[in-house]
């Protein structure tokens, strides 16, 4: 397929993920994710509540340093605690749930061979090649955000240096969620050892590339504007702190809608443009 | 979102309790209490303004030490734990801002049973307990219930500010001396105030050494070389400030001190001590405390009649002040009085027309118009007079037109007032500042209006039902008590008449 043709599928994938990803089961992996993420809001905001305060509030203190544990410290704290909390797991618990996801995904896209349910049990059978591959694209992808949060913090003081660096990054997150949308179903669906990794990524490349290159900029789009309107609405809430929880909750929900967005039309461009093709 | 996060807690809540989580229920009561007055602090600021807001705010306040009541809090049991401590805090400061709304709303009566309330309920949280007593003798004043307040000013003054609470609480108690000196001095015993205040200030400097090294020693010495300038002993004011100058280190508090010191100086009439601190200040200190410090020796040298001195000061206050600052105002403002009294009236008007070009609505730059106008009117000069009251009310009346500033107005109509009335005009002038007192009477800015057209109705227009009047607007309207006290002399002056 010549790269308009991968485009408009790429288009498609997008939209059959926005459509069918909740109806078909594909997005559950991200509810739970998020289903997490939203549980972890709830107690850190409650972490005075006598039924929490055991344990939730030492680690609130850790997150967040002890003045964390008084008003209106607490939830205007909570933000960095939970990005912190995040940063912790985010390396190992992204790429399973983005390998489950893809899983669901391909089972329903081709049936496996015997042995393969697509299923929990196949994700962690990936997990050693997933694992090491998913945590450094997780981690350059949450490096190159900072870097652009930063540069817009500083955009009044340094403007075209910030411009400079929020491009910089930008342009690198969105080269790593290319590689990412092209490297998942590879290691999930195709079972491709580790050492084959990067001839096999190569010939997806050449067969998808122009797909990924428009899931993943479509990602990256998405990302910034909601990036963006959260910056802002954090910045609004601050003089109304007890919104601030409720805003993260809607920030995870984001996220994982975004994840899930991303990987049912990677898995799904991909199963229609390289494994139809063989 | 708010259904699944308090699903979420709920179900939280029923496997916490089954697990059998019992938690730490004061950390809980503390997140409340701070969370409580955190938004009712947020209700109250700004709250006298707005009637429906107040009244929420009050009842947010209340609803605080409604939840966790001084009979528990204050206990032994619960005051025995760090948390209890901060709860009763939480809830007595409530307590308190309740009664402060009270105050700042004007009701003073009702604040003072509000703050002895505080005080009683409260009196294990100190810090609390002082703030609540100063409250009660502001409000006092208010009522001008004088003994009263003189007997709470007291019982603060007497405090031990060693062993006194930090914070606004020990601003109030190094407050509390000058304050009571200020009602035996206005109250015909100025013996005894001074008295009150050399007393006071041998405490301030037994409280320095017990204190040692904390970081709030200087404000107490400050607050007894103030103390010992007001009782007369500036020598030994500036002694103290000597010895807080050599252990500060930070320059923010050394400029402090170097120009409570140049202060001290001029205060005691002696220009070249004055001179010789501000050489030294020089060398360390710029910016504001400099031109300040500057300033009180040109007053120092004007107060001195040594002209020479005090007009090179002036000048060199005028060139180094910023284009706009306060000080370079003034400074030309006091310098033009000064050419004036040395019958340099040419040089003087300059100066003043070149002031009130610069600040047309700064209170000097309207002083120097007016200024103009009665230097002519005192010399008998009527043609010229009413030559420059004219022109100057057409200057203010284009200025009223384009400003919107309600403050920067008052003061515009203030002077055009005074202008009218040395036009002749001064019926409509009090009209004028009538006006301004019914829109504006709850601002401070009201009182230069009053006191204005108190005067203007008791010597220019020789009207004494209408200073009668004016003089009881400010004696029981004005917050300040001084004014009050000057506006009852006046009024008293009015009756013997």
């Amino acid at each position: 397929m010549d790269p308009i043709e991968q485009l408009a599928l790429a288009g498609e994938a997008l939209g059959r993920a926005a459509t069918e990803g909740l109806r078909r089961g594909f997005a559950m992996p991200w509810l739970w994710h998020f289903a997490l993420h939203a549980a972890a809001v709830v107690l850190l905001w409650n972490f005075a509540h006598p039924a929490f305060s055991e344990f939730v509030a030492p680690v609130m203190a850790a997150l967040a340093g002890p003045a964390a544990l008084h008003y209106p410290d607490a939830p205007l704290a909570l933000p960095a605690a939970l990005a912190h909390a995040e940063r912790s797991v985010a390396w190992l618990l992204t790429p399973l749930v983005a390998a489950w996801s893809a899983a669901l995904v391909g089972r329903r896209m081709r049936p496996h061979p015997p042995g393969h349910s697509g299923g929990v049990g196949d994700v962690l059978a990936r997990v050693p090649v997933m694992i090491p591959v998913g945590a450094l694209v997780v981690l350059a992808r949450n490096a190159s955000i900072g870097i652009a949060a930063d540069a817009l913090a500083g955009v009044h003081q340094r403007p075209m240096m910030s411009v400079a660096v929020w491009c910089g990054a930008t342009a690198g997150e969105f080269a790593l969620l290319t590689a990412a949308a092209l490297l998942l179903p590879l290691l999930v669906i195709d079972d491709v050892p580790i050492t084959q990794v990067v001839s096999q990524w190569a010939y997806a490349w050449h067969s998808a590339g122009a797909a990924a290159v428009g899931i993943a900029a479509a990602m990256v789009a998405l990302g910034v504007a909601w990036r963006f309107a959260y910056t802002r609405l954090g910045h609004a809430a601050v003089a109304t702190p007890d919104l601030l929880p409720p805003l993260a909750i809607a920030g995870a929900l984001a996220a994982a809608m975004g994840g899930a967005l991303f990987c049912i039309a990677a898995t799904i461009a991909y199963g229609s443009l390289v494994r139809d093709q063989e | 979102m708010m259904a699944l996060m308090s699903a979420v807690m709920a179900a939280g809540i029923v496997v916490a309790g089954l697990a059998g989580c019992r938690g730490n229920a004061d950390l809980w009561d503390r997140y409340r209490s701070e969370r409580m007055l955190w938004k009712a602090q947020r209700l109250a600021a700004g709250a006298t303004a707005d009637r429906a807001r107040e009244s929420r705010a009050a009842m947010a306040l209340e609803a605080i030490p409604t939840a966790f009541p001084p009979s528990v809090w204050t206990a032994a049991d619960a005051w025995a734990r760090p948390m209890g401590r901060e709860i009763a805090r939480n809830a007595a400061s409530a307590a308190l801002l309740r009664a402060r709304l009270d105050e700042d709303a004007e009701r003073a009566a009702v604040a003072v049973t509000g703050y002895a309330r505080v005080a009683s309920e409260w009196g294990r949280v100190d810090s609390v307990r002082v703030l609540a007593n100063a409250g009660r003798a502001r409000c006092l004043e208010r009522l001008d219930r004088d003994a009263e307040a003189l007997d709470a000013w007291y019982a603060l003054a007497s405090r031990d500010v060693a062993t006194a609470p930090g914070g606004e609480a020990r601003g109030r108690l190094l407050e509390a001396p000058r304050r009571a000196a200020e009602w035996l001095a206005a109250t015909g015993r100025p013996e005894a105030a001074d008295s009150l205040r050399r007393a006071a200030a041998l405490g301030f400097a037994a409280a320095t050494v017990a204190l040692g090294g904390d970081s709030t020693v200087m404000d107490v010495r400050i607050a007894g070389a103030d103390l010992l300038d007001q009782a007369g002993d500036h020598a030994l004011a500036r002694n103290e400030l000597r010895k807080a100058l050599a252990s500060v280190r930070s320059a923010h508090r050394r400029a402090a001190i170097w120009l409570a010191l140049v202060r001290s100086a001029a205060a005691e009439d002696a220009p070249d001590s004055a001179g010789a601190c501000v050489d030294a200040m020089e060398t360390e200190i710029s910016g504001p405390p400099a031109r300040f410090a500057e300033q009180a020796l040109a007053r120092c040298w004007a107060r001195r009649n040594v002209a020479d001195s005090a007009l090179a000061v002036y000048k060199r206050l005028v060139e180094r002040s910023p284009d706009g600052a306060d000080p370079a105002a003034e400074a030309r403002l006091e310098r033009a009085s000064l050419l004036e009294r040395q019958d340099r009236w040419e040089v003087a008007r300059a100066d003043l027309r070149t002031l009130a070009t610069l600040f047309p609505s700064h209170p000097c730059g309207l002083a120097a118009r007016v200024r103009i106008v009665r230097h002519s009117v005192e010399k008998g000069e009527t043609e010229l007079a009413a030559v420059e009251a004219r022109h100057t009310l057409l200057e203010l009346d284009d200025q009223l037109s384009r400003q919107g500033d309600p403050e920067s107005r008052i003061r515009v109509r203030m002077a055009r007032a005074e202008v009218m009335t040395m036009a002749g005009r001064g019926a409509e002038a009090l009209d004028d500042l009538d006006a301004i007192w019914r829109l504006e009477g709850r601002r401070a800015m009201a009182v230069p209006a009053g006191w204005l057209a108190a005067r203007l109705a008791d010597s220019a227009l020789s009207r004494p039902d209408q200073a009668h009047l004016w003089y009881t607007r400010l004696a029981e309207q004005s917050k300040d008590l001084g004014v009050r006290r000057m506006a009852r002399e006046g009024l008293a002056r009015e009756t013997k008449h």
